[in-house]
């Protein structure tokens, strides 16, 4: 053990990462701009803090997990993990859903960061453990070049002044040029675009001022291709907004293999619509939340689970939408023919039964090397939940007729 | 996490371990605490999983304020036997700045810099050792920011989907007590009782 004293000491002599007049700046901050600039992101949901980076330097300050950390949560009961927020909310497109919007009807205060107003208060919050970095969007301002240049300039004042290493996610506008993505992707961990819709006509739905191909597709193109050069720490993300357009799930299902397999995305996010007064669509009504839980279970079915897009197909009704029930559950009653038995099925094979995940699933195998299943307690301990998967499998001899099956999943 | 650290050296820090999960838990490694099915290691698997997740939520919800930019304090009560170790995380987290991490009846404080840590810690209470801290160093110069976060964390929510279930299930009053942090709490009830004039 060390003294109190030489600890202090130790402390208070180095001036390194000192913000300095700290306390001066937030006097005067104007409260409301942050406020505003804040909600501009709240439907920005992509904002997981897991990276691949390794932060094993001296003389830097804060690092970054593997798994994430979430510092807070909202009345919603999601996570917040970062300052996210915009640089500015003025803006030149006219997405009708969005209320910095050029054909928003609403009283609109103009608001903006300075590189350094931003990078300190981010830096003050980040010692104070509130988050695990910055996500930052914008506005596209009167030219998206423009304030790019400004948003790379709050990294690089984080970077360099206040040797910050935490967590970085950065918002690239629809058609910024190739040389910023190009620089911002040697300083953030995560890069994305929204594509907002699953087509070219949907968008134009939307937005007359974004083209689709040209201002979205091709920067994701541009990042994928500074990616194969050099990796991505966190990798390149983009986010929908659902129900907006009219277009269904299955829509939104073949944009999002296109993104995963053609742009090697690592994350597709859903943001379900809700109307914002004074906006263009402010009289479309709101889509219900089980929607964007339907469509993230579909997402994970595809990337973590494996399912092939024919599996997956069979969960969508002719009008190309899912219902509100378990689409993992509604594939096994419809493709799983005979009872598994979890002593001799192939990984592959378990983890499409209901109730086993990819993590109770590489127990069972793992587990039966050396013991056979023969009870139910069993799979209870190695993590399965039990009453959803029983009905598919066979244990001990006993399995289930398919019609029990059926009559038994009813309930669930 | 760092998984340098052994399964019985996080069971240890259990506040409750019958000596005879203790003396099994020398001889597994992770792989067979993850996949086994023996009750005993299931048993071992949840007292190590209590242990790991306070760790994780004190890291998510530990809140600091600070003395000349250089020393953060915070408040934490745990339930298990971390408090060191997440004194530790913070320290590397945050090189060269002092960690002071505390409650009533016990501080911990750790500091890290050039690969080692120097560490701290006394039965003081917390607000007895700031108060030392700031007579050594001759100054309270305070930095409080909580200000700008309640303006940020009520910026995040949206209306339509409030959901108050979701909110405690992710952060149980339980690890919000042991964190000190009540700014969301408080900020909740407000949207909860809009019709109740506040005084």
């Amino acid at each position: 053990m060390t003294s109190l004293e030489k600890i202090v000491h130790l402390a208070t002599q180095s001036e390194y990462d000192c913000i300095g007049d700290e306390g001066k700046i937030f006097e005067n901050i104007d409260l409301s701009k942050i406020d505003a600039l804040g909600q501009g992101t709240k439907h920005d949901i992509c904002t997981s803090s897991s990276t691949r980076r390794v932060v094993d330097q001296n003389e830097v300050l804060g690092d970054v997990t593997r798994s994430g950390i979430c510092h807070s949560f909202t009345a919603n009961g999601r996570c917040i993990s970062m300052f996210k927020t915009l640089f500015t909310n003025y803006c030149t497109h006219d997405c009708k859903y969005c209320q910095n919007s050029t054909d928003y009807k609403g009283p609109k205060s103009i608001y903006s960061y300075t590189p350094e107003e931003l990078a300190r208060i981010t830096i003050s919050l980040y010692k104070g453990n509130y988050i695990e970095g910055l996500f930052l969007s914008s506005g596209v301002s009167s030219d998206e070049d423009l304030i790019t240049e400004k948003m790379i300039e709050t990294l690089k004042i984080l970077n360099d002044k206040y040797n910050f290493a935490g967590y970085v996610h950065f918002k690239v506008l629809p058609g910024v040029s190739y040389e910023y993505i190009k620089q911002v992707s040697e300083m953030a961990d995560r890069l994305s675009v929204n594509i907002e819709t699953p087509s070219k006509s949907y968008l134009s739905e939307l937005s007359s001022t974004k083209n689709y191909v040209n201002d979205i597709l091709k920067r994701q193109h541009y990042i994928k291709k500074l990616e194969l050069k050099k990796e991505l720490p966190a990798g390149q993300t983009t986010q929908l907004v659902i129900g907006a357009c009219g277009e269904s799930d299955f829509d939104i299902f073949k944009r999002t293999l296109k993104e995963y397999n053609e742009m090697m995305l690592k994350r597709v996010y859903y943001s379900v619509f809700n109307p914002i007064t004074a906006t263009a669509l402010e009289g479309l009504s709101a889509q219900p939340t089980w929607r964007e839980h339907r469509l993230y279970q579909m997402d994970w079915l595809y990337r973590v689970y494996k399912f092939s897009e024919n599996e997956i197909k069979i969960a969508f009704d002719e009008d190309g939408f899912l219902n509100n029930k378990d689409p993992k559950l509604y594939i096994a009653l419809n493709t799983l023919d005979s009872s598994i038995d979890p002593n001799d099925a192939p990984y592959d094979e378990l983890l499409r039964v209901p109730g086993i995940g990819p993590k109770s699933a590489y127990r069972i195998v793992n587990y039966r090397k050396k013991n056979k299943i023969y009870k139910r307690e069993q799979l209870l301990n190695l993590g399965v939940r039990v009453k959803n998967a029983t009905p598919f499998l066979k244990i001990n001899g006993g399995e289930y007729p398919r019609l029990d099956r059926w009559i038994e999943c009813q309930t669930q | 996490m760092p998984d340098s650290i052994s399964v019985s050296e996080y069971l240890l820090m259990n506040k409750n371990v019958p000596p005879i999960l203790l003396e099994i838990s020398t001889k597994i490694s992770w792989h067979e605490l993850n996949t086994s099915a023996d009750s005993e290691i299931v048993k071992i698997r949840r007292k190590v999983g209590e242990v790991r997740s306070e760790i994780h939520r004190m890291r998510g919800f530990v809140r600091f304020n600070s003395i000349n930019d250089k020393i953060l304090f915070g408040y934490m009560k745990p339930e298990h036997k971390i408090g060191r170790l997440v004194a530790d995380i913070f320290a590397r987290r945050f090189q060269k700045n002092m960690i002071i991490l505390g409650n009533d009846h016990r501080v911990w404080a750790s500091y890290y810099s050039d690969n080692s840590y120097k560490r701290y810690e006394d039965s003081r209470s917390l607000d007895e050792i700031i108060e030392k801290v700031k007579s050594l160093i001759e100054s309270d110069n305070e930095v409080d920011i909580e200000k700008i976060w309640q303006v940020y964390y009520d910026s995040q929510y949206i209306k339509e989907r409030e959901n108050h279930r979701l909110f405690y299930k992710n952060m149980p009053k339980k690890h919000l007590k042991s964190t000190g942090n009540n700014i969301e709490l408080k900020l909740n009830t407000r949207t909860l009782d809009e019709y109740i004039p506040s005084d």
